[in-house]
């Protein structure tokens, strides 16, 4: 089983440095606000990417990120501000995924099937692939490691900006990495 | 691509060749990982910090079809007030910052009505005024229709963007359009109201805010949130006041309620019920509307323990979404959450 996605009472806090910038953030410091996005913009984008497109993964981000500043105030606790953003991204995500259907409903019912995208082109093709093997993975595997590859965290920062303990996110990348490897030379194999 | 998604990965810690890699990029490299991190790498985040304290707003087409959505619906939408006794009063610009277009006044729906555009850019900022005690602020890149010559309400209709609006205590609800919905801000309330991609925020920070949607009722005890969708009204309100778990666990039984998964929903709603505080009370008033049979006869009986509810025939009506009942177990609501 994979180790939970959620932050739960053995987990990472937010370091020192983190809750310090979410305390002037939450006074209106905008070079903090700043800072905190820099550091959490790839965690937000992460999570959004292993539920919904890229391209609405970009333009998301910044949404969620916009709500969570107007709401930083109401934050009881600023060690919890990584989890509480997770939980942010992935409400966020659901919510569009929701309107995506509804969308797809009304326009199937207005004009038949809707059209394919665009073909991805090389590299991007690639990542597609890739990325929609991972996405076929057990969720808190596939946040782990679309953070890890994708995002380009390393596991310590993993944790320290999800809540997880470095334990969970150990198992998750080592697991889920096995399981990846699997995936993608089976599809050699079929290819 | 095919595999097993619910196939165990086995322990896996002990392949620990990549391992350290994997973990932190401690030398030797994975391969394997290396090249996983060159392919996915074009996919991570390369975005700009937001401006915040401004409402963005995209021009994408997406963001188009949605404000022609909105725009048709409020056509259908605006309709004459209901009479009242009250004189009419007239919405004043008090200040502005930049350059707001105003609009002139012209003829509206009813006798002696009057409507004028007013809108801002994403340097400018408008302060309405209607009384002495009733503020309404257009943020950056707001338009707002503002009506005059109502006989009840002071009316203004938010086509998009952001306001703030505050209303005194001894004055009049004051009525607000948003995405086809009537949003009653009660006197003594503080609400901000942000409209984006077509779908709309409204934040009571202080007092209290009622949606109008078709027959129901939506009622915030601020500070709470809710949601309102172009065409499907608004949301199961959350409030503010609550616990980070109650939220999240009301916005979990909130994604389910829209679909017929009943298992779903009713694991959902079991887990908020047992968790509900008095702080709850009014999340489960709302709660009551939106779920039938079984499930409302739940929510009803613990919303009963949690606001002390005598028991009587009354207890029987609210499960028939009586008007008059309602309205008494909304005031024990707000009592005990207060």
């Amino acid at each position: 089983m994979p180790a939970s996605a959620h932050a739960d009472a053995a987990s990472a806090d937010t370091t020192p440095a983190d809750r310090a910038l979410v305390e002037a953030a939450r006074s209106g410091d905008r070079a903090a606000f700043a800072r905190l996005y820099e550091l959490y913009a790839p965690v937000v984008h992460g999570l959004l990417l292993t539920r919904i497109d890229r391209t609405e993964a970009d333009d998301l981000t910044q949404d969620v990120f916009v709500r969570a500043m107007r709401s930083i105030s109401r934050l009881r606790d600023p060690g919890a501000f990584g989890p509480w953003l997770c939980a942010m991204a992935r409400n966020e995500a659901a919510r569009t995924l929701r309107r995506r259907i509804r969308g797809a409903l009304r326009l199937v019912g207005l004009a038949g099937a809707p059209k394919p995208e665009p073909a991805a082109a090389g590299a991007e093709l690639e990542a597609e692939d890739v990325l929609n093997a991972i996405r076929r993975l057990p969720e808190a595997y596939r946040e782990t490691l679309v953070l890890r590859l994708a995002e380009g965290l390393t596991g310590p920062e993993i944790a320290a900006r999800t809540g997880l303990t470095h334990g969970s996110v150990r198992v998750n990348l080592t697991r889920g990495m096995k399981l990846l490897r699997e995936c993608l030379a089976l599809a050699e194999e079929a290819a | 691509m095919t595999c097993d998604p619910n196939k165990k990965a086995g322990d896996g810690l002990a392949d620990s060749a990549g391992g350290s890699y994997l973990w932190d990029r401690t030398p030797p490299v994975d391969p394997v990982v290396a090249n996983l991190e060159r392919t996915l790498g074009i996919l991570g985040h390369r975005g700009r910090t937001p401006e915040i304290g401004v409402a963005r707003l995209r021009w994408t087409p997406r963001l188009l079809v949605a404000a022609t959505i909105v725009l048709a619906g409020l056509v259908v939408w605006l309709a004459i007030p209901p009479r009242g006794s009250a004189p009419p009063r007239t919405w004043e610009i008090a200040s502005t910052t930049g350059s707001p277009i105003i609009g002139e006044r012209q003829r509206f729906k009813g006798p002696g009505q009057t409507m004028r555009k007013v809108s801002t850019d994403a340097a400018s900022t408008v302060k309405l005024t209607n009384g002495e005690a009733t503020m309404v602020m257009l943020g950056p890149l707001t338009e707002a229709h503002v009506i005059d010559g109502t006989d009840e309400h002071p009316w203004a209709t938010v086509m998009k963007g952001s306001v703030e609006a505050r209303i005194g205590s001894g004055d009049r609800p004051v009525m607000l359009g948003v995405l086809g919905e009537a949003v009653q801000l009660k006197p003594g309330s503080s609400t901000a109201v942000r409209i984006a991609d077509g779908r709309a925020d409204v934040e009571v920070r202080a007092g209290q805010a009622e949606i109008q949607w078709v027959k129901s009722r939506t009622r915030l005890l601020g500070p709470a949130l809710c949601e309102i969708e172009s065409g499907r009204g608004p949301e199961l309100p959350v409030s503010l006041a609550s616990s980070q778990r109650a939220q999240n666990l009301a916005d979990k039984l909130r994604s389910v309620l829209g679909r017929k998964d009943l298992k779903a929903q009713d694991s959902a709603l079991a887990t908020v019920l047992k968790e509900a505080t008095p702080k709850e009370a009014p999340m489960l008033w709302n709660l009551l509307s939106r779920v039938e049979g079984e499930q409302r006869r739940h929510v009803r009986d613990v919303l009963a323990k949690l606001i002390e509810a005598p028991a009587g025939p009354e207890r029987e009506r609210i499960l028939l979404l009586d008007p008059g009942a309602m309205d008494a177990w909304w005031d024990a609501a707000v009592t005990a959450a207060k």
